[in-house]
């Protein structure tokens, strides 16, 4: 035994630990190999913004991981959710009614695959390696030829609304209030990834707060006045943080208060006791009066919903939808998920841990090409760290 | 006086398999029934009925005189039946408290949102383990880092609290030592002074004759035998298990493998994949 029992202990009862301490030693291994350019706002801001959409994806897959389950057609339920999202809007839908048009289809398509799941009793990997493939033929036919669906070939403005002051700030006032509300004496608690996530939460809150009033600033902060918001800068535009660049993009703050959401719905909800309880045994979840179908149908749906999102938030940048958008994504966010301490095999898992081996395999991205390694390699040191990731995590958790 | 639960003529089938027929049972508030058999008899199939985790295919089962439908697990606890399974239907990486709490967690209102009160759920956990003399150092620590004994000490502790007018025990002794034990065959004596029914299934005689007031005993999906305890001696009882078995060679005993292989655990849920 190479580690204390104590210290094991902890390790094996936090699933984020292990992926905490691998992003350190990688995060130190760059800062030493790329002193001038690693450590800078530029790569950081880089990293960040690039791995908010797999982040928010990493969510879902973390979500059906615990709860038994896997999902491999997040990148095509993606780029569906996608298309519906910019083919409505550049069709003259009002931008909220198809971002919500885009999430019902996300939540639909996720509805599939969980009622293909309880009534055929099929693995889910067979069913989203099938549905996989068929989600990915609406794009293919949908925007045939090669062609890429592009908002700027429909409007010069990025679309916008008006909303009276006053109302914005009711309403950030209210989300504040609300998340602080739960946010603080969930800080309170013991369990530790609970009270990181907490904290992330109530800081994503802030920095939204902080972003809206200075765009009411703007406005000159007329209660009255219908302030205009650019809903693409909300969702994932460039935050201008007087730092020339840099590239911290709106997206991160998405990504981090989902993050905390889902950390809060799955640790102190009754849906997220019960998404571990069937992910452990589904059996004796059973028995013990939890209506395990009805947990991976629901789990399936808002795993849906939050890749809609990913995706909403990824055409809010690159403003377009190619066909084999979010192609390979699925596999490279397992990767992530597993680095994060996700059991495969369910039951067991923290969406924290997937924020860190998301970002984690956004910065071996960018660290490689700094220290001049072959772009190629990139996939190969995921999957090696992937293993060494399983391999210390099993290790670790020899309780049995 | 009425039955608290009365069987009439309840049968399951797997497919093609029988796993029960015909079962006919009565069971009375303020009563031991110990419900007997070799290995593959139906016992645990009879059990799973009771609990809401199989649906008789058929036959009906009336709760207080009235007829109910156990159709599943949730509708079984509403009535009050709690069962100890023999594998215990604990999950292994959940704690204490959120086992013992499982399927009815207590939540508290935080602002506007419904959250898992885990203090709530930790208390109540320790105090009702400790009620039954089960100490824990921490309802926080996850099942899987308890010994067998401990783990089946908390799976009963659970049924014991929860449970208010059935309790069903699978083997709840299999993997006990002999003071757990003991505490436990006190519990079932102390269920049955607060008038409840339990119904108790083991390999071991001895602590049949301690406990039960009645003995049921069930062969090849069959019930053959029904005594009070003091009818028949421990010899005897031994006897009609072992004796059902012999008389049906042949068919019997290709009838008997069939129904190991059903009633052992019929796992009706999906497994967790990956």
């Amino acid at each position: 035994m190479i580690l204390g029992t104590r210290t094991r202990h902890i390790l094996a009862r936090e699933p984020a630990a292990g992926a905490g301490v691998g992003f350190l030693f990688v995060f130190a291994f760059f800062t030493l190999a790329a002193p001038d350019t690693f450590l800078t706002h530029a790569s950081l801001s880089s990293i960040l913004s690039s791995q908010a959409v797999p982040g928010i994806a990493a969510i879902s897959i973390t979500l059906l991981m615990i709860s038994g389950e896997f999902d491999l057609s997040v990148g095509s339920i993606l780029a569906v959710s996608s298309l519906v999202f910019l083919s409505s809007t550049v069709g003259g839908t009002p931008i909220l009614l198809a971002a919500l048009l885009g999430i019902v289809t996300g939540c639909g398509l996720g509805l599939i695959n969980g009622l293909l799941l309880v009534w055929t009793r099929i693995p889910s990997f067979i069913v989203t390696l099938g549905t996989m493939l068929v989600f990915r033929a609406i794009p293919l036919t949908a925007v045939s030829g090669g062609r890429i669906v592009r908002y700027a070939d429909f409007s010069r403005e990025d679309p916008t609304i008006a909303v009276p002051g006053l109302v914005v700030l009711l309403g950030v006032s209210a989300l504040t209030v609300i998340v602080l509300w739960i946010a603080l004496p969930v800080l309170r608690h013991r369990e530790g990834a609970t009270r990181v996530s907490a904290g992330l939460a109530a800081l994503a809150s802030l920095v939204v707060v902080y972003i809206l009033l200075r765009s009411l600033d703007t406005h000159g902060l007329s209660p009255f006045a219908r302030v205009e918001f650019n809903v693409f800068h909300i969702l994932n535009g460039r935050a201008d943080l007087g730092l020339p660049g840099t590239n911290y993009r709106t997206s991160i703050v998405w990504w981090l208060g989902l993050t905390g959401v889902f950390a809060f719905i799955l640790l102190h909800t009754r849906y997220g006791n019960a998404v571990f309880a069937t992910g452990g045994n589904s059996e004796a979840a059973r028995v013990q009066g939890i209506d395990v179908d009805r947990v991976r149908i629901k789990s399936f749906v808002l795993s849906g919903g939050l890749a809609a999102l990913a995706g909403i938030i990824q055409v809010a940048r690159l403003k377009s939808v190619d066909p084999l958008r979010g192609q390979g994504l699925e596999l490279e966010i397992i990767a992530s998920v597993v680095i994060g301490g996700t059991l495969l095999s369910g039951g067991f898992g923290s969406v924290a841990g997937s924020a860190i081996g998301t970002a984690l395999t956004g910065m071996l991205r960018t660290g490689l090409v700094l220290i001049s390694v072959p772009s190629n390699i990139f996939r190969g040191a995921i999957g090696a760290i992937m293993i060494g990731a399983v391999v210390i995590n099993t290790y670790v958790r020899k309780d049995r | 006086m009425t039955p608290l639960i009365e069987l009439e003529g309840i049968g399951q089938r797997f497919g093609h398999i029988t796993a029960l027929s015909d079962i006919d049972l009565q069971l009375h508030a303020g009563e031991v029934v110990a419900l007997l058999g070799d290995n593959g008899a139906g016992k645990s199939t009879l059990v799973k009925i009771l609990s809401g985790a199989h649906r008789p295919t058929s036959g009906r089962i009336l709760f207080e005189g009235r007829p109910v439908r156990l159709d599943t697990p949730q509708d079984a606890r509403a009535l009050g039946i709690e069962t100890l399974y023999q594998d215990l239907a604990l999950i292994p990486r959940m704690s204490i408290a959120r086992n013992f709490h499982l399927g009815r967690e207590l939540t508290r209102l935080v602002g506007p949102v419904r959250v898992l009160d885990h203090a709530r759920m930790s208390a109540q956990a320790s105090q009702a383990l400790a009620d039954i003399g089960i100490h824990v150092r921490n309802t926080d620590e996850p099942v899987v880092s308890l010994s067998g004994g401990e783990r089946q000490s908390i799976a009963i502790g659970r049924a014991v609290h929860f449970g208010s007018k059935v309790l069903i025990l699978d083997e709840p002794t299999s993997a006990l030592s002999i003071g757990e034990t003991r505490k436990v065959l006190g519990y079932i004596r102390s269920a049955r002074e607060n008038r409840m029914c339990v119904i108790f299934i083991t390999h071991n005689l001895h602590h049949v004759f301690q406990v039960a007031d009645r003995l049921v005993v069930l062969s090849q999906g069959r019930k053959v035998a029904e005594h009070h305890k003091d009818e028949v001696t421990e010899e005897q009882v031994a006897d009609l298990i072992m004796s059902e078995h012999q008389e049906l060679d042949g068919e019997g005993r290709h009838r008997h493998t069939e129904q190991s292989r059903s009633a052992g655990s019929p796992n009706k849920g999906r497994q967790p994949t990956g």
